[in-house]
């Protein structure tokens, strides 16, 4: 069920970010491209972070970017991208982050359902460590789809 | 009749963390048999809410203002994904609260 949200398109494995502000733009650059979301989305995104702090950082090494339905949000959409080398988002108990998952919504509910499956997922240290140790979107896909 | 306990997740934005932080209380209560009502808000809303519990992340701490931690209980939690922090910290409260 999770590839309803996560398809092929909405993932990007192994990449380089210098700081968390490309990797938000990465992850971002993904919904953008599926049309779930507008760049200002994308901006929104990391203006969030230095506003109200990294409290985004959700677990040790997973970040779940996010801003509001009225910054951009066209769709429910989820990106997901892992990073080569882990980036600090300045959150103390969870940093450095690998795993950067995009989040958008066009309300404060429609979104539900996927995020309870991205956290099944992001739960799921096998899942997880086999996502975070390929290049395969193939592979991935595989993993999602159990989800 | 019994009480309805008020609690509340809140983080930035109201759909993201918050939603995450719902649904592990949203199971607590049930599998624990509370009569709750969970709800979430964003950081602006914070002082108008009448809620028993606010759950937060530590990152949020600096938003908590003294007053509100005077009125209401306030738990800070760092994971959001695995529910065994927001359980155990339930159970805290709950045995402590009887």
């Amino acid at each position: 069920m999770l590839e309803t949200w996560l398809g092929e398109s909405s993932i990007a494995l192994n990449r380089h970010a210098d700081d968390y502000k490309e990797a938000i733009h990465i992850g971002g650059e993904l919904l953008v491209n599926d049309g779930k979301a507008t760049p200002e989305y994308v901006s929104a995104m990391i203006d969030a972070v230095k506003e109200f702090g990294p409290y985004m950082v959700i677990a040790p090494g997973i970040a779940m970017p996010h801003a509001r339905p009225e910054d951009g949000a066209l769709a429910v959409g989820l990106s997901l991208v892992t990073l080569s080398t882990p980036v600090c988002f300045g959150n103390p108990e969870n940093d450095p982050v690998r795993v950067v998952t995009c989040l958008c919504s066009t309300d404060s509910s429609s979104h539900i359902e996927l995020l309870q499956r991205a956290v099944a997922l992001l739960g799921d240290s096998d899942a997880m460590s086999k996502i975070l140790s390929t290049n395969s979107v193939d592979v991935v896909m595989d993993i999602i789809r159990a989800f | 009749m019994e009480k309805r306990i008020k609690i509340t997740a809140l983080c930035g934005m109201g759909l993201g963390t918050s939603s995450l932080a719902r649904m592990a209380i949203m199971d607590y209560v049930r599998s624990h048999g509370i009569n709750a009502e969970v709800t979430v808000a964003d950081i602006g809303s914070v002082r108008g809410l009448n809620s028993d519990i606010i759950i937060t992340t530590k990152s949020m701490s600096s938003h908590i203002t003294d007053d509100i931690k005077q009125r209401t209980t306030v738990i800070y939690v760092t994971n959001l994904i695995k529910k065994d922090e927001i359980s155990e910290k339930l159970d805290e409260y709950f045995s402590e609260h009887k």
